[in-house]
């Protein structure tokens, strides 16, 4: 059932195209059944999936590599699961109303499901690498959604950051996993089980006490950062706002931005309670979370604002995770809920004002109440469990967030920073909600707002944000013992170790309920000053902004490779010979002086030497030297033909006529068309380059020449095994019916290197010819 | 004699790699036929020895001449002369061409654009 | 021994004889053409199942027993290059046929693909080491036709470039050739690597095999040897691009494989740093190359040098396990990269321009090429469930498990920026405003975007069905470095040196 929900989603996923045609709010809620569907399906399962126990489903996929379609179902991937089909199904439907004019609404939905699919993969996945592939599909489908406008400049940049982000974490990422692989083999994991999730977990004790530990915690937590949105990777979230509304609701708060979070709660139990384990999530996570509470409280555009209360509470689960125990794997699991629930509900009414007000920049709206009051309800329920007021959700959360602080098993100094941090990110949430409020639905419209027509309730778009706003409320009053056997198991997994619990709004008058009230009046008590506040000191310089950081960084890299390459490549053949010549001498010369050098014999006596051969010999370099210094071409030429010419002679002088003949004849034809392509050059050569480059020149090319002189003296030396000659010079008439040797191997034991000789010349006439006729079509 | 074949060799590379470090067009495509006859005495010597005045080819019996040289290199040679020519000519060719449209024997301005 | 292998050789070289003579009948060439290439993607790929089932192949041209005469041998290795360059043959004849002018026949523009196809048929195929050689001249010599067909300046100022610095190269290879005769006294590369494998000490073989690795490296496009590619690979016609970047640099890397991997594997162990060093610089080179590019086409060529560092890694490892990983993300790259220029091409039609600066719009004007933009690019950059993550994947598995982990981290690092790079080609051309106003442009033929999607759904197919695929990457890991079987599969179960003195 697993794999089926995952792979149907996505190979349905092309249904979204459907949108195209017929009345778009009914398509749209048409489609939200498939995941409807999922959400009932996986809701049925919930029974069966108590404490830690699991439903598992493998389809084989690349054994050689470990990678298996292995899907479980436990606690927590169940919770994930259902928050995925669950508020899926509503901004589906949501998205049918918000975008019933935008023709491009078939793609848009066709990218959702497809995320959603990825993002159903990835928390169901049971394999690392099989939620890796998963994880990378969740980046690629939100880098489109965030590009779909993709006219826009900034939504391109939005688009390409995030994935820059995403995709470069998700690289660390699986290295990280190789890495931890790696580990579990080590540790003693059967070799196809090694990334395995359970595997890893139970054998977490080993894997954490071998040397493989640190570089993969650090390098999977770069991939958990990164994707969570947390310092300093955070500022890709705020610029994925760039997306159509149902898709930062459903991606950018209720889900993919959960997956680092959810990733680290799976592997808390094998690879956490470390001393790096806890330093870098409490620190990061704390701040992030109390850092992204503040920004918020000074954003005007409502989607921003939403953005950093996200990456906020993102860091309270991360902190949560890291500060471990049994409290905060109850925090984790409520947490993960209560935040999709308010959130998803923030974003969609946020969708709703931009629609229907025009703008979703809080200093341009105001008075909504009247004009939109059950959208004003709504919001104010989601905002009150956002705040932690209690009887609302919200609260439930926040007060495991404190226990859980106190009950840490950490250091002093550890709890009382996550203390801190949980109390100013409550107080930040409490300004931020009512600066929302407040200047969205409250006070009297704007000009602007005032001459626009028909702002009023949308009824068929409000119903998406009402349940979850409606659910933030009820939960707690009517369904905790439900939601308790929902969250339970989730929590279990995260401890590690089967937890039971019944969450209750009253805990008695205890510490949390103590600091959860002073954050809270302290909240009110400051939201009334959210004006001045905003306007205080420090704001964040320009150069510090991350996003514009990130552009810097990416165009430095640019510059740089463009200074490297445009070094290199300078389009001068002589340099790129240059380089040839240096590599060369470099992988060639080194272990040639290294190796076969000290044992080179320069003797080789040669008792039949003639002096003809001598002389012939070094007419050789006498020629080189003329053709090198020739200022004349003709010269120059004339002085390669002699070359050829003594080539020929030694071919004569060492038994080789049909060499000599063959070489004679060549070299004719090549100085006759040397002459005749030259011709219409000039007779002189210029002097081209400086007296320093032509001695660097005969340097590196006298060496050139000492290293093949080397070369040829200690490989003819060299007498290790018998050469194949004899065999030829044995059946050349027996089996080859010839007496010249020399035929007989070329038409025949080598024929087939014959065959290709001609082939390149016949090649190379075509070539000529192709060069020389189509300069004369064109003329 | 393979003391002076050897450097007679690499007085053909050291000529033919100067050659074409060179800025000219004339003088890369000498450089390229000198670096030729090198390969092909570099092969020569790579032979079973070298062999004075016993060119492989047996008698009517099939016996070789006494002290023969190597027939392999020799048909290996024979082989890398005619590619090498084809070779030659197509870039004789293409050089007649590319100074024809950039009017100028300097490869410096061989560039695509311009 | 079987009696087939020449097929794949011979079928094309007749095809281009016959093309090049009967050149004014012009729907009689492209017949030929066509079914040429067919004929040797249906060869090479019962071929490959052949070869997979049934372990290696080999046929004794003129049935002269290796070493003797050349041995044709087909392993893994060479059989799925030899499926690959035959598929991607017949893609890029398709593309040639919807999208060439037609003066480029009078050109011998097919024969010349012909040839270019016999060339890198005969490469993979031979177990000879001079008989490569050959093989390299004639697929080298058609690619110098094929570069400079059209006759642009760009493309004759490229194409000298082109055609000296692989000249270079080539002699590299012939000195390396005639070194390796003169110290192990064969060409036969089983015979040579049985000879030479005994050489337990760095030594005159190590010296001869950083000859290979310079003139290999120079064709495959190492650093710092590869500006020739940057030079010449967007010059010419689409079409000749997309088979360039499919076929020339990975002879290169076959060569490597077949002679680091096979013939000489203990050299390959001692110059495993250095090679490994020459990939990671390949790969950010040409990265930093990618970045600067305003030519879409440029941009490609300059990912491909990038990614000829992640198979040089792969090599770099020496091990199975390395070389099966290296040659999955060969496969995957000439796949992708291929298909890539085809779209980039299309791209160009609509556009009437390659220049970035001047191009955008394409993806509400034609989704079609945009969404298979986006599937290659996607692949390209080791997104799942593409091609490229599992190479990705396999090389970055080999380099963990055997402790590589500064260049596993440093290949990680330069991906990102190849997709980076990639992605600017879609931002600028895809999703960005269009620049000029394109209502005027020709509509683009729904056809020239049939071979680009069949490779990308290819690539989707070899992602999905990575199973099998990733198997016989493996099979083919482990064959190139099981040397005593390539022997006894090229000489017999004694060895080669037995038929030698068998002979005597």
């Amino acid at each position: 059932m697993l794999p089926a929900i995952v792979l149907i989603t996505l190979a349905l996923a092309p249904l979204g195209l459907l949108a195209r045609t017929g009345p778009r709010p009914l398509v749209g809620w048409a489609l939200a059944l498939l995941p409807a569907l999922s959400f009932a399906l996986l809701l049925f399962q919930l029974p069966q999936v108590t404490g830690t126990t699991q439903i598992r489903e493998v389809i084989p996929w690349v054994p050689t590599m470990g990678v298996e379609l292995s899907f479980a179902l436990d606690g927590l991937s169940l919770l994930f699961a259902l928050v995925i089909t669950g508020i899926g199904t509503l901004i589906i439907g949501y998205a049918g109303h918000y975008m019933h004019d935008d023709p491009g609404l078939g793609r848009f939905l066709l990218y959702l499901i497809l995320f959603m699919g990825a993002m159903l993969g990835l928390v169901l996945a049971g394999n690392v690498l099989t939620m890796f592939i998963f994880w990378e599909l969740t980046s690629v489908t939100s880098y489109l959604l965030i590009g779909y406008k993709h006219d826009y400049p900034g939504a391109r940049r939005g688009a390409l950051q995030s994935l820059v982000i995403t995709a470069g974490g998700g690289l660390a990422l699986l290295l990280g996993l190789l890495i931890l692989g790696e580990g579990a083999r080590h540790a003693g994991v059967a070799p196809n089980q090694i990334y395995n999730f359970d595997a890893i977990i139970a054998a977490g004790a080993e894997i954490k006490a071998g040397p493989f530990y640190t570089p993969a915690l650090l390098l999977i937590l770069v991939g958990a950062f990164t994707k969570s949105a947390q310092f300093p990777f955070h500022f890709w979230l705020p610029g994925a706002m760039q997306a159509p509304t149902p898709a930062s609701a459903f991606l950018h708060s209720a889900t993919m931005v959960k997956a680092g979070v959810y990733l680290l709660a799976r592997l808390a139990p094998g690879l956490g309670d470390t001393p790096l384990w806890h330093a870098a999530l409490v620190l990061v996570g704390g701040f992030t979370f109390a850092f992204g509470a503040l920004v918020a409280t000074r954003k005007d555009d409502i989607k921003a604002l939403l953005a950093y209360t996200t990456l906020s509470m993102l860091g309270g689960l991360i902190m949560l995770i890291g500060l471990g125990g049994k409290y905060a794997a109850e925090a984790v699991a409520v947490n993960i809920l209560a935040h999709a629930l308010y959130k998803s509900a923030l974003f969609m009414i946020a969708g709703i004002i931009d629609h229907e007000a025009g703008s979703r920049d809080l200093r341009h709206l105001g008075g909504l109440r009247r004009m939109m009051p059950a959208t004003a309800f709504f919001i104010a329920l989601a905002l009150l469990s956002q705040m932690g007021i209690p009887i609302f959700f919200g609260f439930v959360g926040k007060e495991l967030l404190i226990e859980a602080a106190l009950e840490s098993l950490l250091a002093a100094p550890w709890r009382y920073a996550a203390l801190a941090a949980i109390v100013i990110a409550a107080v930040g949430y409490i300004i931020a909600a009512w600066r929302l409020f407040k200047h969205a639905f409250l006070g009297t419209s704007s000009p602007t707002l005032a001459q626009r027509h028909h702002v009023a309730d949308p009824r068929g778009m409000l119903v998406s944000p009402a349940i979850p706003a409606l659910l933030s409320i009820l939960v707690p009053l009517a369904l905790l013992p439900w939601a308790s056997q929902l969250l339970a198991p989730a929590a279990s997994v995260v401890y590690g170790k089967p937890i039971s619990f019944d969450l209750a709004l009253w805990h008695g008058f205890n510490t949390a309920l103590m600091v959860s009230s002073g954050a809270i009046l302290l909240g009110i008590l400051l939201a009334r000053f959210e004006r001045p506040l905003a306007a205080l000191p420090p704001h964040l310089p320009a150069w510090a902004d991350g996003a514009d950081l990130l552009d810097r960084l990416l165009a430095g890299v640019d510059r740089i490779g463009g200074l490297i390459m445009g070094t290199l490549q300078t389009g001068q053949l002589r340099r790129y010979m240059l380089y040839n010549t240096i590599t060369l001498l470099l992988i060639t010369g080194v272990p040639f002086v290294l190796y076969v050098l000290p044992g080179l014999s320069f003797i080789t006596p040669d008792p039949q030497l003639r002096i003809y051969e001598a002389f012939a010999a070094a007419l050789i370099p006498i020629a080189v030297v003329a053709a090198i210094r020739a200022e004349s071409r003709l010269s120059a030429i004339i002085s390669v033909g002699v070359v050829g010419a003594m080539v020929s002679l030694f071919f004569i002088l060492f038994s080789a006529p049909d060499l000599a003949l063959t070489q004679l004849l060549i070299e004719v034809l090549s100085t006759v068309f040397l002459l005749l392509v030259f011709s219409i050059l000039p007779a002189r050569f210029a002097n081209l380059s400086s007296p320093a480059t032509r001695m660097r020149d005969a340097i590196l090319s006298g060496m050139v020449g000492l290293l093949v002189a080397g070369l040829v003296l200690a490989t003819a030396t060299t007498t290790i095994f018998e050469p194949l000659a004899p065999y030829y010079l044995e059946n050349s008439l027996a089996k080859g019916k010839g007496q010249n040797v020399v035929n007989v191997i070329l038409v025949d034991f080598r024929g087939f290197d014959t065959m290709g000789e001609v082939t390149v010349l016949l090649t190379a006439l075509l070539g000529i010819y192709g060069l020389l006729r189509m300069r004369r079509e064109k003329q | 004699m393979i003391l002076i074949l050897a450097i007679t060799i690499g007085c053909l590379f050291a000529g033919g790699f100067y050659l074409i470090l060179r800025r000219s067009l004339v003088k890369l495509i000498l450089g390229l036929i000198l670096l030729s006859h090198g390969v092909n005495l570099l092969i020569f010597t790579m032979g079973d020895g070298v062999r004075r005045g016993a060119p492989p080819i047996v008698d009517k019996n099939g016996v070789a001449p006494i002290n023969v040289a190597d027939p392999v290199v020799q048909a290996l040679i024979l082989t890398a002369i005619v590619i090498s020519f084809g070779l030659t000519a197509f870039i004789l060719t293409l050089a007649y061409r590319a100074n024809q449209v950039t009017g100028s024997d300097d490869l410096d301005s061989m560039q695509g654009e311009g | 021994m079987v009696n087939h292998l020449f097929l794949p050789l011979v079928v094309p070289l007749i095809s281009a004889a016959l093309s090049v003579m009967l050149g004014r009948w012009r729907l009689l060439t492209r017949t030929l053409t066509l079914g040429a290439s067919l004929f040797n993607l249906g060869y090479s790929g019962w071929l490959l199942w052949l070869v997979s089932s049934a372990g290696r192949q080999v046929t004794q041209a003129s049935a002269w027993a290796a070493p003797f005469g050349i041995a044709l041998v087909a392993d893994l290795l060479g059989a799925v290059m030899l499926f690959l360059a035959a598929l991607l043959m017949f893609c890029t004849i398709i593309y040639s046929l919807l999208s060439m002018e037609p003066e480029y026949e009078q050109f011998f523009y097919y024969p010349l693909l012909l040839l270019l196809l016999l060339g890198v048929s005969g490469a993979f195929l031979t177990g000879d080491l001079f008989n490569l050689y050959v093989w390299f001249e004639v697929l080298l010599m058609s690619s110098f036709g094929l570069v400079t067909i059209g006759g642009s300046r760009a493309q004759l100022t490229g194409g000298l470039k082109y055609v000296a610095l692989n000249l270079i190269g080539s002699t590299m290879f012939l000195i390396g050739s005639g070194l390796i005769y003169g110290l192990a006294g064969t060409l036969n590369m089983a015979h040579i690597g049985e000879r030479l494998i005994t050489q337990s000490e760095p030594g005159l073989t190590t010296v001869i095999a950083t000859l290979f690795l310079f003139a290999f490296g120079s064709k495959a496009a190492l650093a710092p040897l590869f500006f020739w590619l940057p030079e010449s690979y967007h010059t010419p016609p689409p079409a000749v691009s997309a088979i360039f970047s499919a076929l020339m640099t990975k002879v290169g890397v076959y060569a490597l494989y077949r002679v680091f991997g096979t013939v000489l594997p203990g050299e390959l162990v001692r110059l495993a740093p250095l090679i490994l060093v020459l990939g990671g610089t390949t790969m950010v080179l040409g990265v930093f190359g990618a970045l600067n590019q305003t030519e879409i086409r440029r941009v490609l060529s300059f990912t491909i040098i990038s990614e000829i560092g992640f198979v040089a890694m792969g090599l770099g490892f020496a091990s199975a396990a390395g070389l099966a990983a290296g040659l999955l993300f060969t496969a995957h790259m000439m796949i992708v990269k291929t298909a890539l220029f085809f779209l980039a091409g299309a791209a160009e039609q609509v556009c009437g321009t390659g220049d970035m600066r001047r191009m955008g719009g394409l993806a509400r004007r034609e989704p079609a090429l945009a969404t298979l933009w986006f599937l290659a690019m996607i692949a390209l950059a080791g997104i799942p469930p593409m091609s490229g993550f599992f190479g990705k994947l396999a090389l970055l598995q080999a380099g963990v498990s055997q402790g590589h982990y500064l260049i596993s981290g440093w290949a990680v690092l330069v991906s990102l920026f190849i997709f980076l790079a990639i992605l600017k080609i879609w931002h600028e051309v895809f999703w960005k405003k269009p620049v000029e106003d394109l209502s005027q442009r020709p509509r683009l033929a729904p056809a020239l975007l049939i071979p680009g999607a069949l490779l990308v759904i290819l690539s989707l197919v070899i992602g999905i069905g990575a199973g099998p695929v990733a198997e016989l990457s493996t099979q083919a890991g482990t064959q190139i470095l099981d040397l005593p079987g390539y022997i006894e599969a090229t000489c017999g179960p004694a060895g080669c040196d037995a038929v030698t003195l068998r002979s005597h």
